[in-house]
């Protein structure tokens, strides 16, 4: 007790005098420490700088430490020691350095040894003194000392240095001259740009392009700025020399469509799209589409099936991207294109800016279409089409529609498609109605429709669909019936239908009731397995092994062994070891269940089954049960699948078990694939021992 | 050092071959890259190249392979062996000997039959390739996060945007389904506002080429270019744990986990929230760093991101309470999504659909299909450079925070850290000469 009191006692004056004073530097031991590193090498420990490195850290904060450490470092690195410990110290300097840095910064590069450790460090140093002294250094610098200053400068946006670096563009040298180049661009100024102009004439032919782009990135950064006059100016410069590449002229277009008034860029755009350069047109089309031009749309469109099959894609894809003027008349008017490539861009612009009015010509290109990429693009921009009136336009069309009449009922079947994927749920009465009367392939994607939009509340209005029981129809009840997320009650609106039922209407709600696992009809169920009626009997049996829950699992597992055929053996064996497998029991019990399923397996068929199951429950137990397996001869190929699956997922928590039967199951013949997987697997886990 | 490699790899003639062959057609595909479904011939395919073919490479390589309107004509290494053995795979699947090689990229980007490159490099040789591609006109798939630092990212999309370029990022997660879902839950309010973003990173540094500890100096191996390989960052000595597959577990050449994953997991989150241009305008964090050894970016991390927008995201790797990938946390919910899993509350939303006037994210077969697509349309693709750039912000925001150990302030706009000189100069490092971008 006493002693506690004593240490929190001289924590807490501990952290008082924290809070008062600070951390400070202690120079004389992080010279210590760098004298003791004078000769570090690469290659050595580092803990030593790390040590050096975190003393500094700690005083990041404080601009008057950090001088002390500055001035430390700075000691060391005018002394002799290593490179390496050099260009450690310099990395420092990197974060910390001042203008006091400077001069023994400079003194480093007079070196090209160690020149490229004081640029590491000016280039970050935040004074003017460091873009004075790199400057200072240009002329009389080693060409590779020179390259790497102008680098720095222009990493440094040194504004004050353009008027010296131009000059270096028209170097003879060409690695220097291309360096300038690069930190005129990053500069980026007004200033830079024009002292760049100045020596144009000077600069090498090979690399004009590069000092062009140069030009552009300074236009390009005079427009960011709001200077647009001056960006056009310089992107008019290069969009003007005809004999620059069209790489380069498509980007001096572009710029200058942006930078100047948009009158002025529609006559440009107008007189450009009668030019024959193809690639200086496509600039202006997209461009037309981005700025939202009308009159240049308004022209492109109309020569839209003059131009090539790639600029009416590219104009069409553009039009959907900006959302521009005229998209959807342009889109609309490209859907009888010969070029499906022009057709799927029209659609997928139809999808972004189409209204009710593209229903029509939408669905009919659904319905016409022999490709199937076209069908899937129409019906999903029907899907997709944004305009608000779009669903109770679709409800009116399907409204008129006789479904009784086979004409035009491809087209029909694609209002239906998208009725039910957007969700219409005004076109609920026509789309029954449709799966009522209509034809079969109209019937069809009716009930697909009906699935997406009906929920419990629509089955009564749809149970005479029942008198056909097909297994669409029962698809959408059951669909319906399970949106209601607790299985209690689902079965409510079928059980009044079996009053009175014949024996085919009977066997379709007993596969609805079984599919839908209200345990309130389980009785009715059971007690159809009584029926005298063989169909029936048959039918209810059918429909329990396929109830979804846990209810009815002891009786599966009872009729695997005691079934009357051995088909009703089969079916329950399966019901039986899914309704395991999606049980909720715990793992060790899910584990042991499926392992002694093994042993009621009807026939091999059914071992397989489990086998698969295994992988999903990995224990000790479903291992053993997949290695004792491996010896029988039909089932091993499923058998050495499950062991490997086993092992991927317990290999890291129980590595003795899945080695030693990984190492059986390579010993059993495996496929190539499952002996590269298992080896590897085994390699992994001796590794990671 | 540097020169004489350079010298020796006829540098300046290179550079003026690069620079003059500036030719290529990004605004223009030809007619018949057009190709018919299932039908095209040979000589109408795109044409790639391929730029880095160890890992990640060698991977993008096959799903280019598997594409049939295109046709890689070229592969591209300064490690012989890796190029070696690319060419024979292009060569074994086209069943012919046409496969160009090249030891010097700026040859290849200078190749005018190219039409597309692919580009997977370590970190630092990222924005250089890049960029070189852009000023040949070349469309680009390339290797996240965008690149090394925040300052060669802007340079890198400023050239891309000034070219045209269709631009396709391996933040292949966006191509997956449960992502996409995921992201239309969020985006579709179903969570309601979202006011916290939390994204699970790895930790640690795991060995993937069996090089951890090799760190004796030495001659490198024949097979490679270790000049080119150090490339613009600074000049160290060769050893096997500096270089293939474990160069990102040091800062002169990578990220750490957190810049391995930020172009996946947080990329998701701003996908999420229609934020793809979007950048925190403040962040936060710690983390912790080898003491020793060769391998130095930090192996456990927390940072604390907040944006102008009004929510915040965590970004933690090797922390248990933040679950690996990512999770939107709404006021009336919560949406989690990685690799093959996805998870909600109310589990309910697993289920919703979403109607016509909602958002719908693009879908796409795979991600190169959707760049390959957008190559000929010229659509945007799923993970554009200026996306991919924001997505790798909060990392290298995270990075300074990190190791300054205080809090920064960011203008997305301008991208420069507000009143604090010497973390906005970290966004940048030196290049070694003759390097430049």
């Amino acid at each position: 007790m006493k002693r506690s009191f004593w240490m929190l006692f001289f924590g807490i004056l501990i952290g008082l005098s924290n809070v008062s004073l600070g951390v400070s530097l202690d120079a004389a031991a992080l010279r210590a420490l760098l004298e003791q590193s004078r000769q570090y090498d690469f290659g050595q420990s580092r803990r030593i700088l790390t040590d050096i490195e975190n003393q500094i850290k700690a005083v990041y904060n404080s601009p008057e430490e950090l001088a002390k450490a500055e001035a430390v470092l700075l000691e060391v690195l005018q002394s002799d020691c290593s490179f390496a410990l050099k260009d450690f110290i310099c990395r420092q300097l990197s974060v910390i350095g001042s203008a006091r840095s400077v001069p023994a910064l400079a003194g480093l590069l007079k070196d090209p040894k160690t020149a490229a450790l004081a640029q590491y460090a000016l280039v970050r140093i935040p004074d003017a003194q460091a873009d004075k002294t790199l400057l200072e250094h240009l002329a009389s610098s080693e060409v590779s000392v020179r390259i790497g200053l102008l680098t720095s400068l222009g990493l440094r946006r040194t504004q004050t240095a353009a008027e010296a670096i131009a000059p270096y563009a028209a170097d003879e040298n060409q690695a220097v001259a291309e360096t300038a180049l690069s930190a005129l661009g990053q500069i980026g100024t007004s200033e830079a740009a024009a002292a760049l102009e100045k020596q144009m004439e000077k600069i090498l032919p090979a690399l004009k392009p590069r000092a062009y782009d140069v030009l552009l990135s300074c236009a390009e950064k005079r427009l960011q700025s709001g200077q647009k006059a001056e960006a056009a100016s310089l992107f008019q410069k290069v969009y003007a020399k005809k004999d620059l590449s069209g790489l380069l002229r498509s980007a001096a277009l572009q710029g200058l469509l942006q930078s100047i008034p948009p009158e002025q860029a529609d006559r440009l755009m107008l007189e450009e799209l009668e030019g024959e350069d193809a690639q200086i047109r496509t600039v202006c089309l997209l461009w037309a589409c981005r700025l939202n031009r009308p009159a240049v749309i308004q022209r492109a469109g109309q020569k839209m099936s003059s131009l090539p099959e790639w600029e009416q894609v590219q104009f069409l894809t553009a039009l959907g991207e900006a959302k521009s003027f005229g998209a959807k008349e342009t889109a609309l008017s490209a859907l009888s294109a010969s070029s499906p490539e022009v057709v799927l861009a029209a659609l997928e612009t139809l999808s972004v800016v189409g209204d009710a009015s593209c229903i029509p010509p939408l669905a009919q290109t659904a319905a016409q279409t022999t490709e199937r990429r076209i069908r899937q693009a129409a019906q999903t921009a029907l899907e997709r089409l944004p305009d608000p009136q779009t669903d109770a336009a679709i409800a009116q069309l399907l409204e008129k529609i006789d479904f009784t009449a086979e004409a035009q009922s491809a087209q029909t079947a694609e209002l239906l498609l998208a009725a039910g994927r957007r969700g219409v749920r005004e076109a609920f009465s026509p789309i029954l109605k449709a799966a009522s009367v209509g034809s079969r392939p109209v019937r069809r994607v009716a009930m697909e429709s009906l699935a997406a939009l009906a929920g419990p509340e629509d089955i009564s209005r749809m149970t005479h669909l029942l008198e056909t029981s097909d297994a669409e129809v029962i698809k959408l009840m059951v669909t319906a019936a399970s949106k209601q997320s607790e299985r209690t009650g689902r079965a409510k609106p079928f059980l009044p239908l079996l009053a009175g039922a014949g024996p085919q209407k009977t066997a379709a709600v007993y596969q609805i009731l079984g599919r839908l696992g209200d345990p309130d009809s389980l009785e009715v169920l059971r007690k159809g397995l009584q029926s005298e009626n063989a169909d029936l009997q048959e039918a209810a049996f059918r429909a329990l092994t396929e109830w979804p829950g846990p209810e009815v699992t002891e009786e599966m597992k009872r009729w695997s062994a005691e079934g009357k055929s051995e088909s009703r053996r089969v079916l329950a064996f399966r019901a039986y070891v899914r309704m395991v497998r999606q049980s909720e029991m715990p793992l060790p019990q899910k584990a042991s269940t499926l392992a002694e399923a093994m042993g009621l397996a009807p026939r091999e068929e059914e071992k397989k089954v489990v086998l698969a199951s295994l992988a999903d429950v990995p224990s000790e137990q479903t291992l053993k049960a997949a290695v004792g397996c491996l010896t029988q001869e039909s089932i091993r190929p499923e058998a050495q699948a499950a062991v490997l699956a086993i092992c991927q997922k317990l290999s890291s928590e129980h590595p003795e078990w899945c080695q030693e039967s990984v190492k059986k199951l390579l010993e059993s013949s495996p496929s190539e694939q499952i002996a590269k997987a298992a080896q590897e697997l085994l390699n992994a886990m001796q590794k990671s021992r | 050092m540097s020169g004489s490699a350079i010298n020796r790899r006829d540098f300046l003639r290179n550079a003026g071959i690069t620079a003059a062959g500036v030719i290529g057609f990004p605004y223009w595909i030809r007619p018949s890259a057009l190709g018919r479904e299932g039908a095209v011939s040979p000589g109408n395919r795109i044409t790639v190249g391929c730029v880095g073919m160890g890992w990640q490479g060698e991977a993008n390589l096959r799903a280019f392979l598997a594409e049939s309107d295109c046709h890689v004509v070229a592969v591209c290494d300064i490690d012989r062996k890796h190029l070696e053995q690319a060419r024979r795979q292009v060569n074994r699947h086209y069943g012919n000997e046409d496969c160009k090689t090249y030891t010097d990229y700026r040859e290849m980007m200078a190749d005018p039959t190219i039409d597309v490159v692919m580009l997977a490099l370590p970190d630092h040789w990222h924005a250089l390739v890049a960029v070189a591609a852009a000023r040949a006109g070349k469309d680009i798939y390339g290797e996240k996060p965008l690149t090394h630092t925040l300052r060669e990212g802007r340079i890198l999309c400023d050239a891309v945007q000034r070219y045209g370029i269709i631009w396709q990022t391996g933040s292949w997660q966006r191509s997956e389904s449960n992502f996409r879902f995921a992201c239309e839950l969020v985006r579709n309010g179903r969570i309601g506002r979202v006011y916290m973003v939390e994204v699970g990173l790895p930790s640690g540094h795991r060995d993937f080429a069996g090089t951890q500890g090799q760190e004796t100096m030495g001659p490198p191996p024949p097979e490679l270019d270790y000049e080119t390989w150090l490339g613009p960052a600074p000049w160290a000595p060769y050893c096997p744990a500096r270089v293939h597959k474990n160069w990102r577990w040091i800062y002169d050449y990578g990220g750490g986990q957190l810049m391995d994953w930020v172009g996946h997991h947080v990329d998701i989150a701003h996908w999420g929230l229609n934020l793809d241009h979007a950048s925190p305008v403040e962040i936060e964090g710690s983390g912790e760093f080898p003491k020793d050894g060769l391998w130095n970016t930090a192996t456990r991390y927390r940072l604390t991101a907040k944006y102008a927008e009004g929510f915040e995201m965590i970004i933690a790797g090797g922390h248990d309470d933040i679950r690996g990938g990512t999770r939107w946390i709404g006021t009336d919910g919560w949406v989690w999504v990685t690799r093959g899993q996805l998870d909600a509350h109310p589990k309910r939303l697993l289920q919703e659909r979403f109607g016509p006037s909602e958002e719908h994210l693009p879908r796409a077969a795979n991600h190169v299909r959707n760049f390959l697509d957008c190559v000929k349309s010229r659509r945007q693709t799923l993970a554009p450079c200026e996306t991919a750039h924001r997505s790798a912000t909060p990392g290298h925001l995270g990075q300074v925070a990190m190791l300054l150990g205080r809090k920064i302030r960011f203008d997305p706009k301008t991208e420069k850290i507000l009143n604090d000189e010497t973390a906005d100069r970290m966004l940048s490092h030196s290049y070694r000469s003759p390097w430049s971008l």
